[in-house]
């Protein structure tokens, strides 16, 4: 009897220097075993618990309750493979801390769970947690008070943001709205769908081109030098020649250079820039945001290059869902595509070639490329903050459990540093031409641009999207980027007259 | 008045016990109802309306205010609320007429007597089974959206099979209405359903007496089948255009709007400026424009109706 409560005091040692069960937990557990209270408080003390990282209940209060979290808002999550692994980690979470129970609230489209969100918020029955969430989609309602700032919970628990991988630390301040100090924190990072260039091996070598580069750092490889170069070399039209070539076809392009590319990569690496905080002002209608727009629109419609949205809707196989460039680039009719993390399982299985990867291209101003973070967010009028924010900790902090919910639930770059193996590993032995490190190296030349909130975010953002679909129709950029500036900011000011920033 | 006293009469007078429980018991029945009605329609109603005179964000209720008409006003001067009215409208002018030429078509294919017709009347209104209110489910929007595919899907398969050029369908800003119009076909068998038991009950004396007289069959169609047809014609027209009016489901699910606010239909709108931009006040009051318009057309169409539906009863004005 005597040796048993003793190894099983000793297991429970273990798990509280683990950080697996709380202190409070600990303490229960040992009286249990028939501990007086100071044995196990001196046990405790000795074993050291109470400093864990990973939801163990650092703020020493029991937990229990229940924690519902909303799954599919402005991420991923509601594949059957990917709910098995968030259930599974939430079967551990419960047997950690048998007094919580973790439900998932499914919303298998985006738009719906931003409803449903906004419903449940209004009708003061939210969820507890709304993971993953993209930036963007923090974006959309932060000024609406609706995610907690986790900054006083982390200063609390002596937690900071430095095991994550310093981009998608920077990327959850969103300093436009808490300002440029770098306090406020919208959620914890979870992973990144982080973007490179992916392309197809075969048709650069029927083209005699060389392979594109893999450092992100290459001077040579820039959009309107090699890239453009390249992309004109691979595309062919119904008799095989190329853009430029006297006779060329464009209405019988059977292979394009390049498609699955988003013209807000180029809008940024030509220096273009959506909102200035400190003037309160638009500023899309830079001259490197004209120039970037300008570019977009003449791969597709001076260059030839990429397929325009008519001409890909009718040789793909989506549905005028934005899919259907998967068909082509899988039907070997793109050369070059925009390829995220999160698209691997999408774009890259099931391709009847092994694809390689190259750093998105330099621009006049910058390299840039989409960052893609999905974080886990507390909602501020969650009944349950507290076990909320633990619950998140485990999910975000705990190593195991992160690279579980990073890896194998969402298909994304683990955001904690030390779980991006995993990544790398998982890359080497299921695409055997793709190197990984492209994706981890490109995070320095990552950025949320596209995603970080600015006044009126939501308004501004439809205006955006209007004005690059009609200059990417033909329309020139010169012309439609100073009106789309004037509506930005005549929405911005009516924003001001409305809200204030926090302080 | 003289009626009211002879009914009072009969029953008895008010303090009929007898017509007191029978009231009674009637409210009783009818009180589930008229509670939802009061909680879940009239209510809601009535807050909307409220709402629309006020700036209330939804997740900030503390922080709503009386703003009197200004979303009115901003309505009035919102180019994009006058796109998506017109898109709305637009498809309201084809699906309509569409519904109730189709309608009637296939109800008069559905009235002669022959064997396993009943088999073909259950299968033309099968599909509304499985649509929503507004003709379409999600479920039904998904499938037409594979229908409607460029490459793979069925309409194009069937154009290419009689060496016709593929179309893009709801891909192109031209053709999403017209092909969202087609689509609200697949809800025919409704207004089928309405014109096949008008038919059934048409007097056979009087089309056996047209016969006889030797009267054509498009005669007896045009001078006697439509003109008793009438009153569901009427029926189709109004539950048609105040479904039309209301379409979101097809335009959410296949377009969201798109491509490039071609289908941006003016629940669409409404839908957008109220979950996306969370601007309930200007939403609803979308909302009683919208129901201001549907009550102005259907009055309309009601007023015009004294000229063109016929009533057995009495002759059509001249």
């Amino acid at each position: 009897m005597g040796s048993s409560r003793s190894s099983a005091l000793d297991a429970l040692g273990q798990q509280i220097e683990a950080g697996v069960i709380s202190r409070r937990q600990f303490v229960v557990r040992a009286l249990a075993l028939g501990l007086s209270a100071t044995a196990a408080g001196t046990l405790l003390a000795a074993c050291g618990g109470g400093s864990s990282n990973s939801g163990g209940g650092s703020s020493g209060k029991a937990l229990t309750g229940t924690v519902q979290i909303l799954v599919g808002y402005f991420g991923t999550g509601n594949q059957p493979a990917q709910a098995q692994v968030q259930e599974a980690l939430a079967t551990a979470y419960t047997q950690l801390h048998p007094g919580v129970k973790i439900e998932f609230l499914r919303i298998p489209s985006s738009s719906d769970a931003k409803t449903k969100l906004v419903a449940l918020s209004a009708a003061g029955a939210p969820p507890d947690l709304v993971m993953p969430t993209g930036i963007y989609g923090t974006s959309l309602f932060l000024d609406e008070e609706i995610w907690l700032n986790l900054e006083d919970l982390l200063k609390r628990d002596g937690l900071t943001l430095d095991p994550y991988s310093p981009v998608t630390a920077v990327a959850t301040h969103q300093p436009n709205y808490y300002g440029t100090s770098a306090t406020g924190v919208v959620g914890l990072p979870v992973g990144v769908n982080d973007h490179a260039l992916a392309y197809n091996p075969a048709l650069f070598a029927q083209a005699g081109l060389p392979m594109p580069p893999t450092s992100w750092t290459d001077a040579s490889w820039s959009y309107e030098g090699a890239f453009l170069t390249a992309a004109k070399a691979l595309t062919l039209d119904g008799r095989g020649r190329h853009p430029g070539d006297a006779g060329f076809e464009p209405a019988t392009v059977k292979q394009f250079g390049l498609g699955h590319f988003f013209r807000e990569t180029l809008f940024f690496a030509f220096g273009g820039k959506y909102y200035d905080p400190g003037t309160k002002k638009a500023t899309m209608a830079s001259p490197g945001g004209i120039a970037g727009l300008q570019f977009a629109s003449d791969l597709v419609n001076v260059h030839y290059v990429q397929p325009s949205r008519t001409v890909a809707a009718s040789l793909g196989a989506g549905g005028g869902q934005g899919d259907e460039e998967q068909f082509l680039w899988k039907n070997g009719q793109l050369a070059m595509i925009d390829m995220g993390t999160s698209d691997i399982s999408s774009y890259g299985k099931g391709a009847p070639f092994d694809f390689a990867l190259a750093p998105m291209p330099a621009g006049p101003a910058r390299r840039f490329s989409f960052l893609n973070l999905d974080v886990g967010c507390v909602v501020k009028a969650s009944k349950n903050t507290d076990l909320a924010w633990e619950v998140l900790k485990y999910f975000s902090l705990e190593p195991d459990a992160a690279k579980r919910l990073a890896y194998d639930s969402y298909n994304e770059i683990p955001a904690l540093k030390q779980n991006t193996d995993v990544f790398t590993s998982g890359v080497r032995s299921s695409l055997p031409k793709a190197d990984p490190k492209v994706w981890i190296d490109g995070f320095e030349f990552a950025g949320a641009d596209n995603e970080a909130w600015f006044p009126a975010f939501a308004e501004v953002n439809t205006l955006v999207g209007k004005a690059f679909d009609t200059i990417v129709d033909g329309r020139p950029a010169a012309s439609v980027m100073p009106q789309l500036q004037a509506t930005a900011q005549t929405e911005i000011d009516k924003w001001f007259g409305s809200h204030k920033l926090p302080s | 008045m003289v009626r009211q006293s002879q009914a009072a009469k009969l029953s008895g007078g008010r303090r009929d016990p007898l017509r007191r429980r029978n009231q009674l018991v009637a409210w009783g029945f009818l009180s589930p109802w008229a509670l939802g009605f009061v909680l879940f329609v009239l209510g809601p109603m009535v807050l909307s309306l409220v709402v629309s005179f006020t700036d209330y964000p939804i997740l900030r209720p503390a922080q709503t205010r009386f703003v009197g008409l200004e979303n009115y006003e901003t309505a009035w001067n919102d180019d994009l609320l006058r796109h998506s009215l017109a898109v709305t409208l637009l498809y309201t002018a084809i699906a309509v007429p569409a519904d109730l030429v189709v309608g009637l078509v296939l109800a008069l294919i559905m009235n002669v007597r022959a064997r396993g017709v009943a088999v073909f009347r259950t299968v033309f209104f099968l599909p509304i089974m499985i649509s929503g209110t507004g003709g379409a489910s999600v479920a039904v929007a998904l499938l037409w959206a594979f229908v409607f595919q460029p490459r793979f899907g069925l309409l194009n398969a069937v154009l290419r099979f009689v060496n016709l050029p593929p179309q893009l369908w709801v891909a192109s800003t031209k053709q999403v209405v017209p092909s969202l119009a087609l689509m609200s076909l697949w809800s025919v068998g409704r207004s089928m359903l309405v014109y096949l038991a008008g038919l059934q009950a048409l007097p056979g004396e009087v089309m056996l007496a047209a016969q006889v007289d030797g009267a054509s069959s498009w005669r007896r169609f045009w001078q006697i089948t439509l003109p008793l047809l009438t009153p569901m014609v009427l029926f189709n027209l109004i539950l048609g255009l105040i479904g039309a009016l209301q379409t979101f489901t097809q335009a959410y699910v296949i377009t969201q709007g798109g491509p490039r606010d071609a289908s941006l239909f003016y629940l669409i709108y409404l839908y957008r400026n109220a979950f996306t931009y969370l601007d309930m006040g200007y939403a609803s009051a979308m909302a009683w424009i919208l129901f201001a318009l549907t009550l102005a057309l259907t009055l309309l169409i009601f007023r015009t109706a004294r000229k063109w539906v016929f009533y057995a009863a009495e002759p059509p004005e001249r």
